[in-house]
């Protein structure tokens, strides 16, 4: 008696220890290579390459200019995102498509901002777990890019640049590393776009059309001038546009030198003329005090007292002005309508990357060349995705946009995409992309908005503020 | 003579099967709770960013406490120093400036629930009504705080007073140095009054309850019996709660987290928990480890000596002089004994 209750003692004891170590161990079995249920027509895994490329089951085909250089044949193709509004639709799609079954994927939803993926990633890749594909944001996608040991070059997956010679020049700026190879390709664009309230433009401006209102806000001076006519017809009441950080999305991308040249902060008279433009605007109350994503920044937009918003491909629906507008049949709701704005610029965005230690090559392939090399299923997915999808491919949105199919009730039936097309060709970053850019660019605003809510005394002080606030947050680069 | 079979049983310990059970706990404990402690400490001494690696011994507590470096941090150091200073600043002016109120308010309440003389009805009532701010988590009470004082003219109090004509232009609640300050200590004070005062109210009903009817009779006001009897009986649990407190609030993390507009935090509320965050997490691409750890063991320090200080002042004086000559007797005591040989006298 007594030692069977010292042996189930034990036991309880060993089983509640055990539960201590859930989770410490590695996960082996997603990697194993002797899987039978790998794809049927790519059975000798990685032997012949021209076979795994057959083995993407599409119905297309396509050129087999490359050779497949990373193993297939793994257990499950594990994708790694921080949330599921993009991968369960694609794989929605997909799957059946491609001829894989459900089983056969791992998705790891992470659950978090887009901001702290990263550190989960971190955490993920450090446990050694299996890993085949994984999203990034453009902020901070060259950390893993510019990485050999977490993303593979797509070439080691049979991609050539002609592959993706329709998509967007901008996205493929992002998608290569240090040395220009592609180790990131998106099946989205994001361009952006500048949306005013057309009833307003019509009483301060006399202006009817976007066309009009395009050439009102051509560049920055031009914007900054209707700003003021605005101020003046409406009696200081409208503001043109609704936030500091809307017109800094757009601006940043004016750059014309990289913000860390030879691993120093670069200062430069582009940071004194987007201070100078601020500080005009906000003083003159040509932009609201507001900031981006608070209640009252949507809450503006069903009042008189802003005229605009800059906006992204994804942020026509409820993310931006479908809110602002109050909704469907809210109090703004089909007043507004959509132009190119004073610069082409792009806003978010999700790429994908390669883990160089896949064991799914065969079927990665496919997934990559399903939503960003082959028109048709882009199309398929631009036109099936609930709400659109602004997929990242020139040729496609073209067509889209020539059948006229899409209007936006919000926007008075204008075709927003029509609007962006245009913007998103002639987004050039110039190669000027670094891992640290979000960083900075937060930290200049910041200063920015602390210079105009009168926190530092003059444009000086204020790069002097936004010099020390990277310092203190990217301690990877010197700042004089 | 006791048989085999006693000598046995009286050797038999249970007390081993007792460590058997904890032991799952110290394992758990040990593992995710002490490593990672010690690991703060360790991590403190390395480099920040890429440089995660390095060892740079105490260049991350030069570069906070000081604002220097000898591993060429240069501008990094003295930014890095101002606003790990501010952050102490803030948490300091925002756990003083919602733990004076909070105090006196419990302590006014406690006294008056509890005093017989009063009979206040619906004593229960309050106490929950009271109690109920600290069951919400923070986050929803940041929700409701940034609606109802949200900073344009749309937010629900900005707009009450604009239509009433009070103000002309919209308070800056979230942003504005002593207005956000302000509201944070408000919203601590409010959440936390009902737990301190339920706390002090067990404290004064644990007193010997003849103390208060000695002094009733002997005439004393209550103002006299408050300040005499109530006051210093409550000391340990004054003490108690301020050490309490004073650690919670040096840890002071939620609030001044989720209290911000959009985006933007406001400088003027970041706390010493949100600075370690901010640099443990949100600094992107690497995150700064070594300034985040840093800045925890000084944190660490500063609570242990803080702590220390609010023992020594809160220490029975009477009861330390009568433990020091009762010392000093017994050291007497022996001497004499040892004069005399060891005898007895």
């Amino acid at each position: 008696m007594n030692k069977l209750k010292r042996t189930l003692a034990l036991v309880a004891t060993l089983a509640i220890s055990a539960t201590a170590f859930v989770g410490c161990g590695d996960d082996s079995s997603s990697s194993s290579s002797s899987s039978s249920q790998a794809d049927s027509s790519s059975s000798d895994a990685d032997a012949s390459s021209s076979d795994a490329d057959a083995s993407s089951s599409e119905a297309e085909g396509g050129d087999e200019t490359a050779a497949i250089n990373l193993p297939s044949g793994g257990d499950k193709m594990t994708i790694l995102a921080w949330n599921a509004n993009d991968v369960d639709p694609m794989l929605k799609m997909w799957l059946p498509d491609a001829g894989y079954k459900e089983d056969q994927i791992n998705f790891v939803n992470f659950n978090v901002g887009g901001g702290e993926a990263s550190a989960q990633y971190d955490q993920y890749f450090l446990g050694g777990e299996d890993v085949d594909v994984f999203m990034v944001e453009a902020d901070w996608a060259l950390k893993y890019i510019n990485d050999a040991n977490a993303t593979a070059p797509l070439s080691d997956l049979g991609f050539t640049e002609a592959d993706f010679a329709g998509q967007y020049p901008y996205t493929m700026e992002i998608g290569k590393d240090s040395n220009g190879v592609i180790k990131g390709v998106s099946w989205q664009a994001a361009p952006g776009a500048w949306c005013y309230r057309s009833d307003l433009a019509d009483s301060y401006l006399g202006v009817k059309s976007p066309a009009d209102m395009q050439a009102k806000v051509a560049d920055w001076d031009k914007f900054q001038a209707t700003a003021k006519e605005v101020s003046e017809a409406s009696g200081g009441k409208t503001a043109l546009t609704t936030t500091l950080g809307g017109i800094w999305q757009a601006f940043a991308a004016n750059r014309s030198t990289p913000w860390v040249q030879d691993g120093a902060l670069a200062v430069d008279d582009f940071c004194n003329t987007f201070i100078d433009l601020a500080k005009n605007m906000r003083d003159n109350k040509y932009v609201t005090d507001l900031n981006q994503w608070t209640d009252d920044w949507y809450a503006a937009g069903q009042t008189d007292n802003t005229m605009g918003y800059f906006v992204s491909t994804w942020g026509f629906g409820d993310s931006i002005l479908l809110t602002a507008a109050g909704g469907d049949g809210g109090a703004t709701f089909g007043k507004w309508a959509v132009t190119e704005g004073p610069t082409p610029y792009f806003w978010g965005g999700t790429w994908m990357c390669v883990s160089p230690k896949t064991d799914n090559a065969d079927m990665v392939a496919s997934f990559i060349k399903y939503f960003t090399v082959d028109e048709a299923s882009m199309e398929k997915y631009a036109l099936g995705k609930d709400g659109g999808e602004y997929v990242n491919n020139m040729n496609v949105m073209q067509k889209i946009v020539d059948e006229g199919s899409n209007s936006n009730a919000n926007l008075g039936g204008q075709d927003q995409f029509a609007v962006v097309h245009e913007n998103a060709k002639a987004i050039d970053l110039k190669g000027l992309i670094t891992p640290y850019d979000a960083s900075i660019k937060t930290a200049f605003l910041d200063a920015v908005n602390a210079y105009c809510a009168g926190e530092t005394a003059d444009a000086a002080a204020c790069i002097e503020d936004f010099k020390d606030r990277v310092a203190e947050s990217v301690t990877d680069i010197t700042v004089e | 003579m006791a048989s085999a079979a006693q000598r046995n049983i009286r050797s038999i310990s249970y007390a081993k099967y007792g460590y058997f059970f904890i032991l799952p706990f110290f394992l758990v404990y040990c593992f995710f709770q002490i490593w990672p402690l010690i690991n703060t400490f360790i991590l403190s001494f390395y480099g920040n960013g890429q440089k995660v690696d390095d060892f740079i011994g105490l260049d991350n507590f030069r570069a906070l406490l000081f604002g220097t470096s000898v591993t060429g941090m240069g501008r990094t150091a003295k930014a890095i120093h101002e606003t790990f200073l501010q952050s102490l600043g803030n948490t300091f002016i925002v756990w003083i400036g919602n733990f004076v109120p909070q105090i006196c308010l419990s302590l006014a309440l406690a006294v008056w629930f509890t005093d017989s003389k009063l009979k206040i009805r619906g004593k229960g009532f309050f106490k929950v009504v009271m109690y109920m701010p600290n069951i919400i988590t923070a986050a929803s009470v940041a929700a409701l705080y940034l609606s109802l004082f949200a900073e344009s003219e749309y937010g629900s109090v900005n707009n009450l007073l604009l239509t009433a004509g009070i103000i002309d232009e919209p308070i800056k609640f979230v942003t504005g140095c002593w207005q956000s300050r302000g509201m944070i200590m408000f919203i601590q004070c409010w959440m936390w009054f009902g737990n301190t005062m339920i706390m002090l109210m067990s404290g004064i009903m644990g007193l010997n309850p003849s103390l208060f009817e000695a002094a009733n009779i002997d005439g004393a006001s209550s103002g006299q019996i408050f300040r005499k009897i109530t006051l210093p009986l409550l000391r340990p649990i004054m003490l108690y709660t301020l050490v309490t407190s004073m650690i919670g609030g040096l840890q002071m993390y939620d609030i001044p987290y989720l209290y911000k507009k959009g985006t933007q935090r406001n400088e003027y509320t970041r706390t010493v928990a949100v600075f370690i965050y901010e640099h443990f997490r949100e600094k992107m691409p690497n995150p700064n480890y070594g300034f985040s750890a840093a800045a925890s063991v000084i944190l660490f320090f500063i609570t242990i000596i803080l702590g220390s200080f609010a023992f020594a002042m809160n220490r029975d004086k009477d009861e330390a002089m009568k433990k020091k000559e009762r010392k000093a007797y017994a050291k007497a005591l022996k001497a004499k004994q040892k004069g005399l040989g060891g005898m007895e006298i």
